[in-house]
This record gives structure tokens, C-alpha cells and sequence, in this order.
């Protein structure tokens, strides 16, 4: 069973964090969410199909709730240490200014965005995850693509 | 140029937990499991034990708030009378308990003794339930002395029938409360007592007057206020039950005007 574990966490721990940290952009915050979602599929794992692609979609599914209600909870609404702190493009050091482009997309439009590019999930795969109508999802990918569109042509005509 | 798809992924992936941290993670869930499991469940207990003994306190103080409220006026309105005056009437408010007049502080004023009309006032205000059929009993005041009390009726000023006999030092009267309530917001018609206390042999009494005050009862859903006082207004006593307390005002330098203004900051 330890070995179950193991692999699966092995396997997924950067695209759940990958997935915490889209939504969040918090260093931090994603970490919590990571130890979080594993530990629920540790506790529940026997209760889980072993099929790896339903345990992939589990984890994602979890991992989505949890960034949720981490933004739902009063602490997190009226306190916030580290988001103006930490700058995670000094850690990574990337080339160009993707990531400061990638933040400017409004927080409902993240999850979504992730799952379509990060992923490679279909619209309609995405829609069963979230439980948002399909049509709702080509909606918000389109409108996110527009707001990043004009944020790009916007730095455009500053530079 | 590169696709949005591409520089998305290519940023993504460069984002990744250090070795370390998985390790600490993969640590804390494996090893550590039992341990947060247990600290869930401690977590739980004393979330659900605070909350209970929340609801426990409110609900605790839902039911005797009626009570702690009560507690706390009576305390805020047992005012003493100052030496120097400052507080000039004494306000006490105890139910049922009947308050024990400052006798010697009227005394030493007037010469009165009011003690038994005072009992027997309190005692038909107190069971005001069906107060059109009490009547009050005016006795002889003290033993040690030959002070009678007479009492007379006026109605409108004119003498009103019943008039205890003089001299008859231990005739009980019976005269009904209802001339107090009845009458109360009817000026034209408002009866007034008097009694008139002193030794049955001399012409020097002391009256005290019985009246009520003029407040609309209804509105400020207290009792008539039964307003005592003697001739020269000196000594004041005033009775009325207002939300299931006897208020019991008595003291000197009083007046009406203050007493009204004392039931409207009640209510």
C-alpha cells in the first residue's frame, strides 16, 4: 500500500502543485494545499479506484476544492504575509516576463486555464472535473485569452 | 514566435517542489499520519466542546437574563439619601419583600409615623392582581401612645361619606383601593384621602394626603401611583408596580414632578 502511495505521490506532487500554485500564486499556500490533498488520498486511498487515470482526476478534483476553500476562509480574506514577498520568478529565474503576464488572469479563469494548456484536458473532461457547463468553459477561455491579449498589447505600447 | 500553449507549458514546468520539501511532505503524511490523525480528532473534540459550552452560556443566560436584570436594577436603584442632600429621596425597589421604612429619617422631620399605613399601602399594591376588590385596613399606629388615625374621604372636595368615628381607637376601615385606580386619569372625578394622625384629643393633627399621580397608566403600563404626602408636601411617599416590581419612593424635598420624570426613565 506504502508503495502505492509512494509512486503515486512521486508522479503527481509537481502537477499538484503546479495546479495549487496556478490558482494561488502563492509559494506557500501551495505547499499547504499539496500536503493537504495527499494526505485526504492517503486516509482514503482504499476507498479510491486504483485506475491511475481516476486517481489523477481525484487529485485534481481535491486540489481544485482545497484552493477554493483555502480563498473562502476569513483568515485568508483578511490576512495575507507573503503574496507582496515572495516573488517566485527569483527562484526559478525565467527567461522572459511570462510568469508577471500569466498573473494578470483573473482567479476564475486560472483553474481553467491549466487544466486546457497544463493538462491538455477537452473542454468537455474539464467541464466534468469542475461541474461547469461547457459552454461556460469555451466562454472563459476565450474571454481569458482577450484579457491577456490586451495586457500583452498594452506592455507593448509602453515599451 | 511560440504558441501560447507552449510558453504556458514551459512555465509550468519550470515550476516544481525542491526534493526537500517533497521529502518533509512525504514525511509528514506517512510517518507523521497517526499523529495528525490525532490531531484532527483533538481538534474536533475541542471545537465541539467549546461549542457546547458556548450554547450552554448563552442558553444559561437567555434564561436568567430576565433575572440578572432585575438583580442589576435593584442595585442601581437603591439609592440612599446623602448627608448633604445630593440625593434627596430615597428609592427602593423590592418585590415582594415589603422594604422596611426609614422610620427614624421621616421622624426626625416630621413626627410622623407612617410604618403601618405604609404596610398596608404595599401590601394591597403588591396584590394589585384584582385590586377593584382589596381594601386597606387603617389601625391604630403605635401602642405606646395614644395617636389614632382617622381617615376622611373627599370627593371633589366635599366630604365623602365614610368618616371614621373619633375617638374609636381600633376601628378598621374598609376603603377600597379602587378609589386610587379607578379615578386615576379622571381629574374631574379623582378622589383624594386624607388621614389625619395624631392624638385623638388634641386638634393638633398631622394630615397626610393620599393622592395619585396624573400619568397615564396605560401608556407607561405601570399601576396607579399611589402619592402620599403630608401638608406641606415635606414628606413624600409614592407606590406603584411597574413590570411586576413595587417601586417604593419616599424621602423629602420630592416632588411629583420628579416622580413622573423617574417613571418615564423607567420606561
Amino acid at each position: 500500500m506504502q508503495n502505492w502511495f509512494e509512486n503515486i505521490f512521486s508522479k503527481y506532487i509537481d502537477d499538484i502543485y503546479r495546479l495549487a500554485y496556478s490558482y494561488t500564486h502563492n509559494k506557500y499556500d501551495s505547499e499547504d494545499i499539496v500536503q493537504r490533498v495527499f494526505l485526504k488520498y492517503y486516509n482514503k486511498q482504499n476507498t479510491i479506484n486504483k485506475n491511475e487515470f481516476e486517481v489523477k482526476k481525484w487529485l485534481v478534483v481535491t486540489t481544485i476544492n482545497e484552493c477554493k476553500d483555502l480563498f473562502k476562509s476569513i483568515w485568508k480574506k483578511k490576512v495575507n504575509f507573503f503574496n507582496n514577498e515572495y516573488d517566485i520568478s527569483k527562484e526559478y529565474k525565467f527567461e522572459d516576463d511570462f510568469n508577471a503576464y500569466i498573473d494578470k488572469l483573473p482567479k476564475k479563469y486560472r483553474i481553467i486555464f491549466h487544466l486546457y494548456y497544463y493538462y491538455g484536458y477537452t473542454t468537455k473532461e474539464i467541464s466534468t472535473i469542475t461541474k461547469i457547463k461547457e459552454s461556460t468553459i469555451r466562454q472563459r477561455l476565450a474571454r481569458g485569452r482577450k484579457i491577456l491579449k490586451l495586457e500583452r498589447e498594452g506592455e507593448n505600447e509602453k515599451v | 514566435m511560440k504558441k501560447f500553449k507552449d510558453n504556458y507549458q514551459e512555465y509550468y514546468s519550470k515550476i516544481k517542489l525542491n526534493e526537500q520539501k517533497k521529502d518533509v511532505i512525504f514525511n509528514n503524511i506517512v510517518n507523521n499520519n497517526e499523529k495528525y490523525r490525532k490531531m484532527y480528532w483533538h481538534k474536533k473534540f475541542v471545537v465541539v466542546t467549546c461549542s457546547i459550552l458556548v450554547i450552554c452560556l448563552i442558553g444559561t443566560g437567555v434564561v436568567f437574563a430576565k433575572d440578572i436584570v432585575k438583580t442589576i436594577k435593584n442595585h442601581l436603584y437603591s439609592l440612599e439619601p446623602s448627608d448633604n442632600g445630593s440625593n434627596n429621596y430615597k428609592c427602593v425597589i423590592k418585590a415582594p419583600i415589603i422594604n422596611n421604612f426609614n422610620d427614624e429619617y421621616l421622624i426626625e422631620n416630621t413626627k410622623i409615623d407612617l410604618n403601618e399605613l405604609q404596610k398596608d399601602l404595599n401590601k394591597h399594591i403588591l396584590h394589585n392582581e384584582n385590586i377593584e376588590d382589596k381594601s386597606f385596613t387603617v389601625v391604630n399606629t403605635t401602642k405606646n401612645d395614644n395617636r389614632i388615625i382617622y381617615a376622611k374621604l373627599y370627593k371633589n372636595g366635599i366630604d365623602a361619606p365614610k368618616i371614621i368615628p373619633e375617638a374609636s381607637s381600633n376601628t378598621t376601615l374598609d376603603m377600597n383601593l379602587s378609589f386610587l385606580t379607578r379615578y386615576a386619569t379622571q381629574e374631574d372625578i379623582r378622589e383624594i384621602i386624607e388621614f389625619e394622625v395624631g392624638k385623638c384629643s388634641d386638634d393638633n393633627f398631622d394630615i397626610i394626603h393620599i393622592d395619585t399621580l396624573d400619568i397615564d397608566v396605560y401608556l407607561y403600563k405601570t399601576s396607579t401611583i399611589a402619592y402620599a404626602y403630608d401638608d406641606l408636601e415635606f414628606v413624600v411617599k409614592a407606590f406603584f408596580v411597574y413590570d411586576d416590581i413595587l417601586y417604593n419612593i419616599n424621602g423629602s424635598i420630592i416632588n411629583r414632578t420628579m416622580i413622573i420624570d423617574f417613571i418615564y426613565d423607567l420606561t
